[in-house]
């Protein structure tokens, strides 16, 4: 399913609707989902807002069942003027849930809720609400209903402190309670903020602390409701940044390079708990009880500097994530440290190099070694150089190369068979050039070579690896015909192969298979007028395997059957000066995998929005 | 200005020591063990089928944690039609961190896994350049360890898998959708769900 999202310019001031309907057929599903936001009133009275989200989805499985499944949320909202220090707020909200012809559940949902809103001097702001909640769950002929009081309840206190000039210190302190004593199904949600800015020109601090604690209760089984299970959760987060930046312009030598270089620091620390309780068992697929607690903190150091022609940057991260279940059996640790570092030297006006690197490594560690896992490593070299070359205004010179290696280092000698190295190898030149303001050519050459090993193989004739080999020239062509019209046109042709590596006096490929693919793709940009634009396009690729049989000494290529397909498309933009958008995407696509079967794939999609 | 010198080296060398306490060696490895069992089944995935077919069916059938992740992307979105049993505010959605964690429970909660998948009838592959997405049919049978012993669960459905190439141009899955089968049997997420 493709989103489609159309923006439209909203105010809390001015009324306004905003909508979006989107359809797709697609590979035997059809979707459609359609949104209103209606937001209508004068900040000085009564002001309402209305916000409903319509989602339908049909799914034909195979064996000509379907899956239909309806989720529909409405909320509206009605304020009364901002400029009131105690405000009026009402809400009524309502949900279903539904899984049609499959399992012919359902799930209703719906909550009232009214009271007020008070805002005291010192940006200290109380709100209070009250209302009552029901839902209803049904599945067959089972059926539950339930219903009690619904509250929410809502304090909030900042504060900014100004230390001179440009020096602030801006607080701000958050709490927030949700939830209602349904009789079966009781929730309740609290949640509690602290935040803590402090900036000036060369430093700046932010902390922040939040906390989140539940409560609920719920129906394990989808079928039945003769038990309830509990739910209990609890989530922290503490977040902490520290930056600091420093230039200088005059001093000694030593000084003056190392004032030119900017620092930053960021510190993060995370921590997030969920623990699971389950009144009675529902059998072996129902919730389980016990806790799942998980763990999380990770920091990062950098600093970037610019001196001269040269420009430096470096970034150090770690990580730091436990896992912890019901059984020391399953728990995990994992520890990952990584380098960033790139350096750029701009030669000569026209000429710039440059260099990147990242080397990571990610520890594995577990308290208990068991059959299916153990501690082990993880570890990953990426290095990359590039040298840009302006030959003229229009023309640039840009070619690359890339060396990137992942080792897997598991550390059990019942797992270590499974070690392996990665090794990649890019070479990328890309020529762009502008011969006039009308045509704009990229051509980009690449050529990569893929050599896996395991590590504890024995190089041996039997084969030491493999090598997957793939070049590929992909020419980009932009045609601007008419201020209004241009053309995109997009080539590849690849080359790829794979085999093993063996030795014959040095390790030479084996192919086992290669293969050749040729892609075009066109597309026209018209705009007949300034509110309208129009894209049509087609593509098409087609594919040709050669298996290689070994006969005696010599090899037979035996050709495949050729892979092909092709698509043509239409997207549409109408954007009126009255505040219409409307969009029309539309697709048809055949593809032939040589099997015999020729598949047929059209999808369409309309969206649309408006302002008042 | 001196001041200010002096405290852009303050702040650089408390950083530094408040980070050598939890810092990690970015360049090396523990060493290995000399190996003693066999080694996993995993192929090079330069085919989507290959990822999908040999890679992820072999590490479930072998309940090999370590290959299991290597099939999956990083930005992996794994999806599911609706689960049978569970919390209320289960998520119909997750990423890579809770596969590889689902996996590593799962292995260790069973005592064996058969699965059988085979292409899903009256669906055609669908091949991009790419993005690949595959439909299969699937019957598992896991083995699962319980309080009273060891029961045996079977789980059906449909799973639609799109397949991208990772920045080593080779294929892995980057959406995982699974779909309950008409008769509302119990599903691969069901399975999933219970070792979340």
């Amino acid at each position: 399913m493709i989103v489609l999202f159309l923006p439209a310019a909203e105010s809390a001031a001015d009324p306004s609707v905003t909508g979006l309907s989107a359809f797709s057929s697609a590979s035997h599903t059809l979707t459609w989902s359609d949104s209103l936001r209606v937001h209508l009133g004068d900040p000085a009275r009564l002001s309402w807002d209305f916000a409903q989200r319509l989602d339908l989805l049909r799914k034909e499985l195979s064996g000509g069942t379907d899956l239909r499944q309806k989720g529909h949320h409405a909320l509206l909202t009605a304020r009364s003027p901002e400029t009131h220090p105690c405000r009026l707020k009402i809400d009524l909200e309502g949900e279903q849930r539904s899984f049609v012809e499959t399992l012919n559940r359902q799930t209703l949902w719906s909550r009232f809720l009214a009271g007020g809103l008070w805002r005291a001097p010192g940006q200290t702001t109380l709100e209070a609400q009250l209302g009552w909640t029901a839902s209803r769950h049904r599945a067959g002929d089972n059926r539950a209903d339930d219903g009690g009081f619904a509250r929410r309840l809502g304090a909030k206190w900042g504060a900014i402190r100004r230390g001179g000039p440009s020096a602030r210190l801006k607080t701000s302190i958050q709490l927030l309670h949700e939830g209602d004593n349904r009789t079966h199904l009781p929730s309740n949600e609290t949640k509690w903020s602290w935040q803590t800015d402090w900036a000036q020109p060369s430093d700046s601090v932010f902390l922040e602390w939040e906390e989140q604690r539940g409560d609920s209760r719920f129906y394990p089984s989808r079928d039945r409701f003769d038990q309830i299970g509990r739910q209990e959760k609890l989530y922290r987060l503490a977040h902490g940044r520290w930056s600091h930046a420093s230039s200088g312009d005059s001093g000694k030598a030593l000084m003056r390079i190392v004032r030119a270089v900017t620092w930053r620091a960021d510190a993060l620390i995370s921590l997030d708990q969920n623990i699971y309780h389950v009144s009675q068992s529902v059998g072996g697929l129902g919730v389980v009880p016990g806790d799942v607690r998980t763990a999380r903190r990770s920091y990062s150091l950098g600093a970037t500097s610019s001196l001269g022609p040269f420009g430096f940057v470096i970034d150090y991260r770690y990580r730091w994530v436990e896992d912890r279940f019901r059984e020391v059996r399953r728990d995990q640790t994992a520890e990952t440290g990584e380098l960033d570092a790139g350096l750029t030297h701009r030669l000569t006006p026209a000429d710039s190099l440059g260099v990147h690197a990242i080397f990571r490594v990610t520890s594995y560690t577990i308290p208990v070694s068991g059959a299916f896992f153990d501690d082990r490593d993880q570890a990953e070299r990426v290095v990359e150089l590039f040298w840009r070359r302006q030959f003229a205004p229009g023309l640039v010179f840009r070619p690359e190369f890339s060396f990137q290696r992942q080792h897997q280092v598991i550390l059990s000698a019942e797992e270590s068979a499974n070690n392996n190295t990665n090794d990649v190898y890019v070479l990328e030149p890309r020529v762009e050039w502008r011969p006039s303001r009308a045509i704009t050519l990229l051509q980009t050459f690449s050529i990569r070579a893929h050599y896996r090993y395991l590590d504890f193989k024995p190089a041996t004739d039997q084969g030491h690896g493999t090598l997957y080999r793939r070049a590929e020239s992909a020419t980009d062509t932009r045609l601007t015909q008419t201020r209004r019209t241009a053309w995109t046109i997009r080539y590849v042709y690849r080359y790829e192969d794979f085999g093993g590596l063996y030795d014959r006096g040095g390790w030479v490929q084996a192919v086992d298979w290669d293969r050749r693919s040729h892609l075009l793709d066109c597309r026209l940009i018209w705009r007949p007028w300034k509110t309208v634009s129009i894209e049509p396009g087609m593509g098409l690729e087609y594919k040709h395997s050669y298996n290689h049989r070994r006969e005696g000494t010599g090899v037979r290529r035996i050709a495949d059957k050729p892979f092909w397909r092709r698509q043509v498309l239409l997207n549409a933009q109408w954007q009126s000066r009255f505040g219409y958008n409307i969009r029309l995407s539309v697709a048809r696509r055949v593809q032939d995998s040589g099997l015999g079967v020729r598949d047929l794939d059209n999808r369409w999609e309309l969206g649309m929005s408006k302002d008042l | 200005m001196t001041t200010h010198f002096q405290r852009s080296i303050g702040f650089l060398v408390l950083l530094s020591l408040t980070c050598l306490g939890c810092a990690k060696d970015p360049f090396s490895t523990r060493p290995p063990s000399r190996p003693t069992g066999e080694q996993g089944t995993y192929r090079t995935p330069v085919d989507p089928q290959i990822a999908l077919d040999t890679n992820l069916y072999y590490a479930m059938v072998e309940r090999n944690a370590s290959h299991y992740p290597l099939t999956l992307a990083d930005s992996l979105v794994y999806v599911f039609d609706y689960l049978l049993t569970g919390p209320p505010d289960s998520a119909l959605t997750w990423g890579k961190l809770e596969e590889d964690r689902i996996a590593r429970n799962l292995f260790a909660g069973t005592t064996a896994i058969s699965v059988a998948w085979w292409p899903t009838p009256g669906r055609s592959d669908r091949y991009e350049d790419t993005l690949t997405t595959l439909y299969r049919t699937y019957e598992i049978t896991a083995s699962i360890l319980e309080q009273e012993g060891t029961k045996s669960y079977d789980f059906k459905g449909e799973m639609v898998v799109q397949l991208a190439r990772n920045p080593q141009d080779l294929w892995w899955i980057v959406r995982w959708e699974d779909l309950h089968k008409g008769d509302g049997a119990p599903s691969w997420a069901d399975l999933k769900s219970r070792f979340r």
